[in-house]
């Protein structure tokens, strides 16, 4: 929850700072219509950028220009990124992940994609007093679809599946369970409970240029969980990379610092 | 403008989608009981046509304290002006009849709480119209349950089997020996006689 408003307030920010970005370019291109055209290759393109009336109507519609209609090289390079929500989480809340991601770009619109990260949670609840602790790796393993008509830009906005794998131990332990009738009562401790869990993950996200090779970017994620290996003394409550188990689906964001690395990168095809 | 407005109106409904998903589901009755089910011996669900009162030998503590030339005294609280003033003090268990069912009049079912920690329940069945009770020995394993932290921790039981006179009852038959807060019904019991 408090991880979904961080990423609200982020993605308000970086919402009306790409709007004002994309403003200026477009003042821009308007007040230099000949550069514009001069790039133009079609006459028939040429001539509906002239009228007035689809430029008054359409004023952000920019025609792909020729070097945008070729193909891009398959291979595009790999980007690596970091989350920054996961570590804000940890600081504020009873859990949070640290994780990182390596993505391949594939004609710069199928990105498949290895998150690994480390989830950490110790929740102790204020009214039943049972503590649950799990510290243990996870691995996500996806794929994106950058669906942004012009490939050549740097910004992606992207859907995605991933399908996520944890196995772990967890403690869960607390006070004294006391019998009503016979009056007895011990504590319980579960400590070093095994658990193998999957999940998949419906991601919606974009990235943008900040300088040079250094991208920003969040994700909206809702994760169902598919299974987790159970006894009959508890359940986990807390899954490293997937979240809280208190409903069979859950939300989650991620706000990441995104770094492209260009070697091995097809290079662009110029005029 | 609209887009800005489209942008709010996203982020507004996927707050109170979140808001609506992060309640934690904890089940609302969570009485853990045995449940029993009335049949007659031919295996036809049946009413009770009696009066049954279900007793159990809950052991309790006792405090009894006692002085030359004086009557004894006991107690189930400590009382420590007995001790002050020279009284012997001796602490001992003994077991007192608790009921857990009482009176259940035309019932073709009852719900019994089990123990937490003994591994067998002594259960006292006795009939309004038979003199005679029926004992019932319900062996079984408790654990405790932990769905999550909110919801707090509970004793589960697996039952194990259970041995019965048969003054009243022909037999009994464990159908589900998991015994939780889901109400299912657990033990099947088969009256050789039901009184009318």
């Amino acid at each position: 929850m408090r991880s979904f408003l961080f990423i609200l307030l982020l993605c308000c920010c970086q919402m009306s700072w790409s709007q004002e970005r994309d403003s200026i370019k477009t003042a821009a291109a308007d007040s230099q219509p000949s550069t514009l055209n001069s790039q133009l290759s079609s006459d028939s393109l040429k001539s509906q950028l002239s009228s007035d009336s689809i430029q008054s109507k359409y004023s952000k519609w920019v025609p792909l220009l020729d070097e945008e209609k070729k193909e891009l090289p398959l291979f595009q390079g790999f980007t690596v990124s970091f989350d920054v929500i996961g570590i804000g989480m940890l600081a504020v809340s009873d859990y949070g992940t640290i994780e990182g991601a390596l993505r391949l770009s594939l004609k710069n619109t199928w990105l498949p994609i290895v998150e690994l990260g480390y989830g950490i949670c110790d929740r102790r609840d204020y009214n039943t007093k049972i503590q649950y602790k799990v510290n243990a790796p996870f691995i996500r393993l996806g794929c994106d679809w950058n669906f942004l008509r012009n490939k050549f830009q740097d910004n992606r906005m992207f859907v995605g599946l991933r399908w996520g794998f944890s196995t772990y131990k967890y403690d869960m332990y607390g006070p004294s369970v006391t019998d009503p009738v016979y009056g007895v009562s011990q504590p319980f401790d579960f400590s070093g409970t095994s658990s193998t869990s999957n999940w998949m993950e419906i991601v919606f996200g974009c990235q943008v240029k900040v300088y040079r090779n250094f991208h920003m970017g969040w994700s909206i994620r809702l994760k169902y969980h598919i299974s987790s290996s159970k006894n009959d003394y508890s359940k986990a409550y807390y899954i490293p990379g997937y979240g809280t188990t208190t409903s069979g689906n859950t939300w989650s964001g991620s706000y990441n610092l995104i770094f492209d690395l260009n070697w091995g990168k097809g290079k662009r095809i110029k005029k | 403008m609209m887009m800005r407005k489209g942008i709010g109106i996203v982020m507004v409904l996927s707050l109170l989608l979140t808001i609506a998903c992060s309640t934690a589901t904890c089940p609302m009755d969570t009485k853990v009981t045995c449940n029993y089910d009335f049949f007659n011996a031919d295996g036809d669900a049946s009413v009770l046509f009696d009066t049954l009162t279900v007793t159990i030998a809950k052991p309790t503590t006792f405090y009894i304290y006692t002085k030359e030339g004086k009557n004894d005294s006991v107690s189930r609280t400590r009382i420590t002006a007995l001790v002050d003033s020279g009284y012997t003090e001796t602490v001992t268990k003994l077991k007192v009849d608790t009921t857990l069912v009482n009176s259940l009049a035309n019932g073709g079912e009852m719900k019994v709480p089990m123990s937490y920690y003994s591994p067998v329940d002594t259960l006292v069945l006795h009939y309004k119209k038979i003199l005679l009770p029926d004992t019932m020995y319900v062996f079984h394993e408790g654990y405790t349950h932990v769905e999550t932290p909110e919801c707090g921790a509970y004793r589960f039981h697996n039952l194990k089997e259970i041995k019965t006179t048969n003054r009243c009852i022909d037999r009994v038959e464990i159908i589900n020996p998991r015994v939780n807060y889901e109400k299912n019904y657990n033990v099947k019991i088969y009256f050789n006689t039901l009184p009318e």
